[in-house]
């Protein structure tokens, strides 16, 4: 596949490639198989070819560029991109100005050298997990174009399985990091709760959301999000902690944790796919089974809060302009806002149990596995799907395994199974509050022995020519 | 025949936060409706601690 974001900074940091020519190999590729896939709403190019100038000027003067020195990134376009208007997936936002400022991460990324070439599809305002967009179209899966790329992080997830950058950044209420980065066969990460900055991004859930990177391979993961950490004062749950570094765990000796596999609610309806793909990696870990009592409830808890904090959020436009929304959002949020109050306070006492729970298991366990998603990408447009002896609605029961887990802010790490001739299927490994940097270590440890790791799309033969011109050299490296 | 109770919820919930519902978008709520009543059903009566204080849910 094409290079890591390791090996462009590397290249381009010895002088041995030219940012500028990363940057044009990036919107060669995106101009080749974006109309197939649908992942950018727009780009940047203006700007990416600035930057890439500064960076290579950067290493010609002799200053260091950043440690992901002409790595080119995209983001999910709730992110703000100052002179860029933030669509957060929807028409409404899409009449607002320009934004005035970058988001924070957008901002650290760029400062370490990294290059925003543009925004990503989702579903809008972030509620649904297929990226079925009825204002912006569906983003296709690289593995399987007929088929979702999972959400509402989907352009972010594709954009990276698809190689068109190879790293990027999506947000993460109840699984959109998670769900389509199994859907995709990428890595995708959503911290502890209040580790990343959401400051310069369109809110969904305030109480439940995240933001995190997507990659192609725990390095190239470890390396964006170790620049991404950090306390930020303009958003008001981010933690006032230091960055705690990860990349630099990565070469130390295999860690040995005490492993649980989630059972119960976390294998009774998953299908044969989502076991086979949860015990290749509990057999590696030698994981002991274990139950995490009141996960279904937390999930249900979960669902109830969304409808009620997304709907309020939302409520002066479905007063004024109900029309102008995609209709599945529409109802779900007015749904919510008509839900009595002691269910939402009910939820939120739950919540507090459901965490005190989940701590309790890390007394005896490091890291706890489940599956990422009950079932591969569906066909798009496919609503229902059978799952447990019922026909259920695709775009709710893709998060029936991440939902639980965020509604207590825990770190996941979606990690891909390799799975040769089969749709990517992934593995949530969930650590304790915090403990991202032990999730980094494991999911080397599982790469480097060829459990995990992403496997390069079979791509549409349209764009065949075009990739074996390009300076990335992918038509001379061959499938990997 | 009398009207469904949640849609009759519905309609006048929705009225009195200034919400108009259209037919296919009252279809849609009430659909949503029950589903977020059968989630309520699935936490609202756990047992808790009855000094169990939420406060301090995001100080991880």
């Amino acid at each position: 596949m094409d290079l890591t974001a390791f090996e462009i900074a590397a290249d381009v940091r010895g002088g041995r490639r030219r940012a500028a020519d990363v940057v044009a190999a990036a919107f060669r590729r995106i101009s080749a198989l974006n109309s197939g896939l649908n992942c950018f709403t727009s780009t940047v190019r203006d700007r990416a070819l600035i930057s890439a100038e500064d960076v290579d000027q950067a290493v010609k003067d002799g200053r260091d560029p950043g440690p992901l020195a002409g790595v080119p990134f995209a983001v999910k376009n709730l992110f703000d991109v100052q002179g860029t208007v933030t669509l957060a997936g929807s028409t409404i936002a899409a009449e607002q100005p320009a934004a005035a400022a970058n988001a924070t991460l957008v901002d650290r990324l760029e400062t370490a050298g990294a290059i925003l070439v543009g925004s990503l599809n989702m579903d809008e305002y972030a509620y649904g997990f297929t990226t079925e967009n009825s204002h912006y179209g569906a983003t296709c899966n690289p593995h399987d174009p007929t088929r979702v790329a999972g959400g509402s992080s989907g352009g972010s997830a594709a954009a990276v399985a698809a190689g068109l950058t190879p790293i990027s950044l999506g947000s993460d209420t109840n699984g959109s990091i998670r769900v389509p980065a199994a859907l995709c066969g990428v890595y995708g990460l959503k911290p502890t709760f209040g580790r990343l900055s959401r400051h310069g991004t369109v809110p969904f859930v305030h109480s439940l959301d995240h933001v995190g990177p997507f990659a192609r391979s725990v390095r190239d993961l470890a390396l964006t999000y170790d620049v991404l950490q950090g306390a930020d004062p303009l958003d008001p749950a981010c933690a006032d902690r230091p960055a705690e570094p990860v990349a630099g765990l990565l070469e130390s000796a295999k860690p040995s944790v005490r492993a649980g596999v989630l059972g119960g609610y976390f294998r009774d309806a998953a299908s044969p796919q989502a076991l086979s793909a949860l015990e290749a990696v509990a057999w590696k870990l030698n994981a002991r089974p274990v139950e995490l009592t009141g996960a279904k409830a937390a999930r249900a808890a979960a669902f109830c809060l969304t409808a009620a904090e997304g709907g309020s959020l939302h409520l002066p436009n479905l007063r004024r302009r109900a029309g102008d929304f995609d209709p599945a959002v529409r109802d779900r949020l007015i749904a919510g806002v008509l839900q009595p109050a002691s269910v939402l306070a009910k939820a939120q006492r739950f919540r507090r149990w459901f965490l005190d729970e989940a701590l309790r298991l890390f007394e005896a366990f490091d890291v706890l596995l489940a599956p990422a998603t009950p079932f591969a990408a569906t066909p798009i447009g496919q609503a229902t799907t059978p799952l447990g002896g019922q026909s259920v609605s695709v775009r709710a029961s893709l998060g029936l395994y991440t939902q639980p887990i965020s509604f207590i802010g825990l770190p996941v790490l979606t990690v891909p199974l390799v799975r040769p001739n089969a749709l990517p299927m992934g593995v949530q490994l969930i650590a304790a509050p915090w403990n991202e940097g032990l999730l980094f270590r494991v999911a080397h440890a599982l790469e480097a022995e060829g459990v995990i790791g992403a496997k390069r799309p079979s791509l549409m033969p349209a764009v065949q020519p075009a990739i074996a011109s390009d300076p990335f050299g992918e038509g001379a490296r061959g499938d990997q | 025949m009398s009207e469904d109770p949640i849609a009759a919820f519905v309609k006048e919930a929705a009225a009195l936060q200034g919400l108009l519902l259209d037919d296919d978008s009252l279809l849609g709520v009430v659909t949503n409706t029950r589903v977020l009543r059968a989630m309520a059903a699935d936490f609202i009566d756990w047992p808790l601690p009855a000094d169990l204080d939420p406060a301090a849910l995001l100080r991880l």
